[in-house]
Protein backbone atom coordinates (compact mmCIF):
# COMPACT_ATOMS: atom_id res chain seq x y z
CA UNK A 1 0.00 0.00 0.00
CA UNK A 2 1.23 3.51 -0.80
CA UNK A 3 2.35 5.16 2.42
CA UNK A 4 0.58 8.35 1.31
CA UNK A 5 -2.82 6.66 1.26
CA UNK A 6 -2.37 5.57 4.88
CA UNK A 7 -3.45 8.97 6.12
CA UNK A 8 -6.17 9.62 3.54
CA UNK A 9 -9.00 9.33 6.05
CA UNK A 10 -7.59 12.11 8.24
CA UNK A 11 -9.00 15.62 8.10
CA UNK A 12 -6.90 18.47 6.76
CA UNK A 13 -5.98 19.81 10.21
CA UNK A 14 -4.61 16.41 11.28
CA UNK A 15 -2.64 16.13 8.05
CA UNK A 16 -1.11 19.56 8.61
CA UNK A 17 -0.25 18.69 12.21
CA UNK A 18 1.29 15.41 11.01
CA UNK A 19 3.35 17.25 8.38
CA UNK A 20 4.60 19.71 10.98
CA UNK A 21 5.45 16.81 13.27
CA UNK A 22 7.75 15.44 10.57
CA UNK A 23 5.45 13.01 8.75
CA UNK A 24 5.95 14.60 5.36
CA UNK A 25 3.84 11.91 3.61
CA UNK A 26 0.80 13.62 5.20
CA UNK A 27 1.41 16.63 2.96
CA UNK A 28 1.35 14.22 0.01
CA UNK A 29 -2.21 13.34 1.01
CA UNK A 30 -3.15 17.03 1.03
CA UNK A 31 -1.67 17.35 -2.45
CA UNK A 32 -3.71 14.35 -3.65
CA UNK A 33 -6.81 15.89 -2.14
CA UNK A 34 -6.51 19.37 -3.65
CA UNK A 35 -4.20 19.33 -6.67
CA UNK A 36 -7.05 18.83 -9.17
CA UNK A 37 -9.19 21.61 -7.70
CA UNK A 38 -6.27 24.03 -7.43
CA UNK A 39 -5.14 23.20 -10.97
CA UNK A 40 -8.65 23.90 -12.31
CA UNK A 41 -8.80 27.27 -10.54
CA UNK A 42 -5.40 28.15 -12.02
CA UNK A 43 -6.40 26.84 -15.45
CA UNK A 44 -9.55 28.96 -15.59
CA UNK A 45 -7.69 31.99 -14.26
CA UNK A 46 -4.60 31.67 -16.48
CA UNK A 47 -6.26 30.04 -19.52
CA UNK A 48 -2.98 28.29 -20.23
CA UNK A 49 -2.36 24.67 -19.20
CA UNK A 50 1.40 25.01 -18.78
CA UNK A 51 1.13 28.20 -16.71
CA UNK A 52 -1.68 26.67 -14.67
CA UNK A 53 0.57 23.72 -13.86
CA UNK A 54 3.40 26.05 -12.80
CA UNK A 55 1.05 28.18 -10.69
CA UNK A 56 -0.36 25.07 -8.98
CA UNK A 57 3.15 23.85 -8.20
CA UNK A 58 4.07 27.30 -6.89
CA UNK A 59 0.98 27.41 -4.67
CA UNK A 60 1.72 24.07 -3.02
CA UNK A 61 5.39 24.98 -2.63
CA UNK A 62 4.47 28.25 -0.89
CA UNK A 63 1.91 26.47 1.30
CA UNK A 64 4.47 23.83 2.29
CA UNK A 65 7.05 26.42 3.26
CA UNK A 66 4.52 28.51 5.18
CA UNK A 67 2.71 25.60 6.84
CA UNK A 68 3.79 26.76 10.31
CA UNK A 69 1.93 30.04 9.78
CA UNK A 70 -1.35 28.26 8.95
CA UNK A 71 -4.02 29.09 11.54
CA UNK A 72 -5.62 25.87 12.86
CA UNK A 73 -9.09 27.45 12.87
CA UNK A 74 -8.88 28.22 9.13
CA UNK A 75 -9.73 25.87 6.26
CA UNK A 76 -6.81 24.48 4.28
CA UNK A 77 -8.87 24.57 1.08
CA UNK A 78 -9.50 28.30 1.47
CA UNK A 79 -5.85 28.91 2.22
CA UNK A 80 -4.46 26.93 -0.72
CA UNK A 81 -7.04 28.40 -3.13
CA UNK A 82 -6.13 31.89 -1.96
CA UNK A 83 -2.40 31.25 -2.42
CA UNK A 84 -3.05 29.77 -5.87
CA UNK A 85 -5.35 32.57 -6.98
CA UNK A 86 -2.90 35.28 -5.94
CA UNK A 87 -0.02 33.39 -7.57
CA UNK A 88 -2.09 33.46 -10.78
CA UNK A 89 -2.78 37.20 -10.36
CA UNK A 90 0.95 37.84 -9.95
CA UNK A 91 1.67 35.82 -13.08
CA UNK A 92 -1.02 37.66 -15.04
CA UNK A 93 0.40 41.00 -13.90
CA UNK A 94 3.89 39.87 -14.98
CA UNK A 95 2.47 38.72 -18.29
CA UNK A 96 0.85 42.11 -18.73
CA UNK A 97 4.13 43.93 -18.04
CA UNK A 98 5.96 41.88 -20.68
CA UNK A 99 3.20 42.02 -23.28
CA UNK A 100 3.22 45.71 -24.29
CA UNK A 101 0.04 46.77 -22.61
CA UNK A 102 -1.94 43.67 -23.48
CA UNK A 103 -4.70 43.15 -20.92
CA UNK A 104 -3.79 40.25 -18.63
CA UNK A 105 -7.16 38.55 -18.78
CA UNK A 106 -7.19 38.78 -22.56
CA UNK A 107 -3.65 37.58 -23.08
CA UNK A 108 -4.51 34.04 -24.10
CA UNK A 109 -8.11 33.95 -25.27
CA UNK A 110 -7.88 30.50 -26.92
CA UNK A 111 -10.16 29.42 -29.71
CA UNK A 112 -13.22 31.25 -28.27
CA UNK A 113 -16.77 30.00 -27.83
CA UNK A 114 -17.75 30.56 -31.46
CA UNK A 115 -15.00 28.30 -32.74
CA UNK A 116 -15.81 25.73 -30.07
CA UNK A 117 -19.51 25.83 -30.93
CA UNK A 118 -18.66 24.68 -34.41
CA UNK A 119 -17.31 21.50 -32.88
CA UNK A 120 -20.69 20.94 -31.26
CA UNK A 121 -19.35 19.95 -27.82
CA UNK A 122 -21.49 21.59 -25.13
CA UNK A 123 -18.94 21.29 -22.34
CA UNK A 124 -16.24 22.74 -24.55
CA UNK A 125 -18.55 25.59 -25.59
CA UNK A 126 -19.33 26.36 -21.96
CA UNK A 127 -15.66 26.23 -20.96
CA UNK A 128 -14.77 28.51 -23.86
CA UNK A 129 -17.55 30.89 -22.83
CA UNK A 130 -16.20 30.92 -19.25
CA UNK A 131 -12.69 31.56 -20.58
CA UNK A 132 -14.00 34.56 -22.50
CA UNK A 133 -15.27 36.15 -19.25
CA UNK A 134 -13.17 38.77 -17.43
CA UNK A 135 -10.75 37.22 -14.93
CA UNK A 136 -12.71 38.26 -11.80
CA UNK A 137 -15.83 36.48 -13.10
CA UNK A 138 -13.95 33.36 -14.18
CA UNK A 139 -12.57 32.80 -10.69
CA UNK A 140 -15.98 33.22 -9.03
CA UNK A 141 -17.71 30.86 -11.48
CA UNK A 142 -14.95 28.27 -11.10
CA UNK A 143 -15.02 28.34 -7.31
CA UNK A 144 -18.81 28.40 -6.97
CA UNK A 145 -20.06 26.11 -9.71
CA UNK A 146 -17.12 23.86 -10.49
CA UNK A 147 -15.64 23.55 -7.01
CA UNK A 148 -18.87 23.88 -5.00
CA UNK A 149 -17.46 26.52 -2.63
CA UNK A 150 -19.71 28.70 -0.48
CA UNK A 151 -19.95 32.49 -0.84
CA UNK A 152 -18.02 33.16 2.37
CA UNK A 153 -15.15 30.90 1.34
CA UNK A 154 -14.98 32.49 -2.12
CA UNK A 155 -14.96 35.93 -0.51
CA UNK A 156 -12.02 34.87 1.67
CA UNK A 157 -10.11 33.33 -1.24
CA UNK A 158 -10.54 36.34 -3.52
CA UNK A 159 -10.33 38.86 -0.66
CA UNK A 160 -13.61 40.47 -1.70
CA UNK A 161 -16.75 41.36 0.26
CA UNK A 162 -19.42 38.66 0.05
CA UNK A 163 -21.81 41.08 -1.69
CA UNK A 164 -19.23 41.64 -4.44
CA UNK A 165 -18.87 37.88 -4.90
CA UNK A 166 -22.63 37.55 -5.37
CA UNK A 167 -22.64 40.47 -7.81
CA UNK A 168 -19.75 38.96 -9.79
CA UNK A 169 -21.57 35.66 -9.92
CA UNK A 170 -24.78 37.24 -11.15
CA UNK A 171 -22.97 39.30 -13.82
CA UNK A 172 -20.92 36.30 -14.92
CA UNK A 173 -24.07 34.25 -15.41
CA UNK A 174 -25.72 37.10 -17.26
CA UNK A 175 -22.72 37.35 -19.62
CA UNK A 176 -22.71 33.58 -20.13
CA UNK A 177 -26.46 33.56 -20.77
CA UNK A 178 -26.17 36.26 -23.42
CA UNK A 179 -23.17 34.68 -25.07
CA UNK A 180 -24.64 31.18 -25.17
CA UNK A 181 -28.02 32.49 -26.36
CA UNK A 182 -26.21 34.39 -29.12
CA UNK A 183 -24.37 31.25 -30.14
CA UNK A 184 -27.61 29.26 -30.18
CA UNK A 185 -29.30 31.91 -32.34
CA UNK A 186 -26.33 31.98 -34.71
CA UNK A 187 -26.33 28.21 -35.15
CA UNK A 188 -30.13 28.21 -35.62
CA UNK A 189 -29.76 30.93 -38.25
CA UNK A 190 -27.04 28.94 -40.00
CA UNK A 191 -29.31 25.93 -40.08
CA UNK A 192 -32.15 27.79 -41.82
CA UNK A 193 -29.90 29.30 -44.51
CA UNK B 1 -33.45 30.59 -25.02
CA UNK B 2 -31.10 30.11 -22.06
CA UNK B 3 -32.35 31.19 -18.68
CA UNK B 4 -30.47 31.32 -15.37
CA UNK B 5 -31.59 27.82 -14.38
CA UNK B 6 -30.19 26.44 -17.64
CA UNK B 7 -26.90 28.23 -17.01
CA UNK B 8 -26.77 26.99 -13.42
CA UNK B 9 -27.53 23.42 -14.47
CA UNK B 10 -24.92 23.52 -17.23
CA UNK B 11 -22.28 25.01 -14.94
CA UNK B 12 -22.94 22.60 -12.09
CA UNK B 13 -22.76 19.64 -14.47
CA UNK B 14 -19.42 20.79 -15.84
CA UNK B 15 -16.65 18.41 -14.76
CA UNK B 16 -13.29 19.56 -13.50
CA UNK B 17 -10.55 19.05 -16.05
CA UNK B 18 -7.90 16.42 -15.45
CA UNK B 19 -4.54 17.93 -14.47
CA UNK B 20 -1.38 16.86 -16.31
CA UNK B 21 -0.22 13.39 -15.26
CA UNK B 22 3.07 14.66 -13.87
CA UNK B 23 1.55 17.52 -11.83
CA UNK B 24 1.38 15.62 -8.53
CA UNK B 25 4.91 14.27 -8.93
CA UNK B 26 6.24 17.74 -9.73
CA UNK B 27 4.55 19.20 -6.61
CA UNK B 28 5.93 16.46 -4.39
CA UNK B 29 9.36 16.91 -5.94
CA UNK B 30 9.53 20.53 -4.75
CA UNK B 31 7.90 19.90 -1.35
CA UNK B 32 8.11 16.63 0.60
CA UNK B 33 10.63 14.94 -1.71
CA UNK B 34 12.85 18.02 -2.02
CA UNK B 35 16.34 18.06 -0.51
CA UNK B 36 16.36 19.06 3.12
CA UNK B 37 17.32 22.66 2.40
CA UNK B 38 13.68 23.30 1.41
CA UNK B 39 12.69 22.73 5.05
CA UNK B 40 15.80 24.45 6.36
CA UNK B 41 16.72 24.63 10.02
CA UNK B 42 17.25 27.85 11.97
CA UNK B 43 20.68 28.43 10.36
CA UNK B 44 21.65 28.26 6.72
CA UNK B 45 24.79 26.48 5.52
CA UNK B 46 26.85 29.66 5.16
CA UNK B 47 25.85 30.82 8.67
CA UNK B 48 26.94 27.51 10.17
CA UNK B 49 30.21 27.65 8.20
CA UNK B 50 30.96 31.18 9.35
CA UNK B 51 30.14 30.30 12.96
CA UNK B 52 32.45 27.27 12.78
CA UNK B 53 35.29 29.38 11.38
CA UNK B 54 34.91 32.02 14.11
CA UNK B 55 34.84 29.34 16.81
CA UNK B 56 37.98 27.70 15.42
CA UNK B 57 39.71 31.11 15.29
CA UNK B 58 38.74 31.85 18.90
CA UNK B 59 40.05 28.47 20.09
CA UNK B 60 43.29 28.99 18.14
CA UNK B 61 43.83 32.47 19.61
CA UNK B 62 43.07 31.19 23.10
CA UNK B 63 45.68 28.45 22.76
CA UNK B 64 48.28 30.92 21.46
CA UNK B 65 47.71 33.29 24.38
CA UNK B 66 47.82 30.46 26.93
CA UNK B 67 51.11 29.09 25.52
CA UNK B 68 52.87 32.47 25.24
CA UNK B 69 54.00 34.82 28.00
CA UNK B 70 50.45 36.11 28.13
CA UNK B 71 49.64 32.99 30.11
CA UNK B 72 50.85 34.65 33.34
CA UNK B 73 48.77 37.77 32.60
CA UNK B 74 45.78 35.55 31.96
CA UNK B 75 46.29 33.85 35.31
CA UNK B 76 46.46 37.16 37.19
CA UNK B 77 43.33 38.38 35.39
CA UNK B 78 41.51 35.21 36.44
CA UNK B 79 42.60 35.77 40.08
CA UNK B 80 41.42 39.38 39.97
CA UNK B 81 38.06 38.28 38.54
CA UNK B 82 37.62 35.66 41.26
CA UNK B 83 38.35 38.37 43.87
CA UNK B 84 35.70 40.67 42.41
CA UNK B 85 33.15 37.84 42.34
CA UNK B 86 33.68 37.40 46.08
CA UNK B 87 32.49 41.02 46.61
CA UNK B 88 28.78 41.02 47.81
CA UNK B 89 27.99 44.31 45.97
CA UNK B 90 29.21 42.88 42.64
CA UNK B 91 27.22 39.70 43.28
CA UNK B 92 24.07 41.74 44.04
CA UNK B 93 24.40 43.64 40.76
CA UNK B 94 25.00 40.42 38.84
CA UNK B 95 21.89 38.90 40.46
CA UNK B 96 19.79 41.93 39.51
CA UNK B 97 21.03 41.75 35.91
CA UNK B 98 20.37 38.03 35.64
CA UNK B 99 16.83 38.30 37.04
CA UNK B 100 16.05 41.16 34.62
CA UNK B 101 17.31 39.04 31.72
CA UNK B 102 15.15 36.10 32.81
CA UNK B 103 12.09 38.33 33.23
CA UNK B 104 12.57 39.86 29.75
CA UNK B 105 13.00 36.43 28.15
CA UNK B 106 9.72 35.24 29.74
CA UNK B 107 7.79 38.36 28.65
CA UNK B 108 5.59 37.39 25.68
CA UNK B 109 3.85 40.01 23.56
CA UNK B 110 1.90 37.47 21.44
CA UNK B 111 -1.39 37.63 23.43
CA UNK B 112 -1.26 41.43 23.27
CA UNK B 113 -0.76 41.39 19.47
CA UNK B 114 -3.50 38.76 19.05
CA UNK B 115 -5.88 41.05 20.98
CA UNK B 116 -5.06 43.95 18.65
CA UNK B 117 -5.63 41.68 15.59
CA UNK B 118 -8.98 40.38 16.84
CA UNK B 119 -10.20 43.90 17.69
CA UNK B 120 -9.36 44.96 14.09
CA UNK B 121 -11.27 41.97 12.71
Amino acid sequence: MDVRSAVVADDDASLIAATLAGRSEAFGTLVERYDRAVYNLCLRTMRDAEEAKDATQEAFFKAFRALRTFRPEAKFSTWIFSIAYHACCDRLARRKRFADGELPDRADPGPGPEAQAERGDEARVLRAAIDALPEKYRAVITLYHLQGRQYDEIAEVLKLPMGTVKTHLFRAKELLRRRLAGLRDDSAGDGTD
Amino acid sequence: MYDYDDIDRALFSLQLEEPPEDLRASILAVTVDAPRDVTAGPFSAWELGLGGMLLALAVCLGLLVARSQGGAALESAARSLAGELANPVVLAWLGAGASTAVWLSLANLTPLLAGVRSSRA
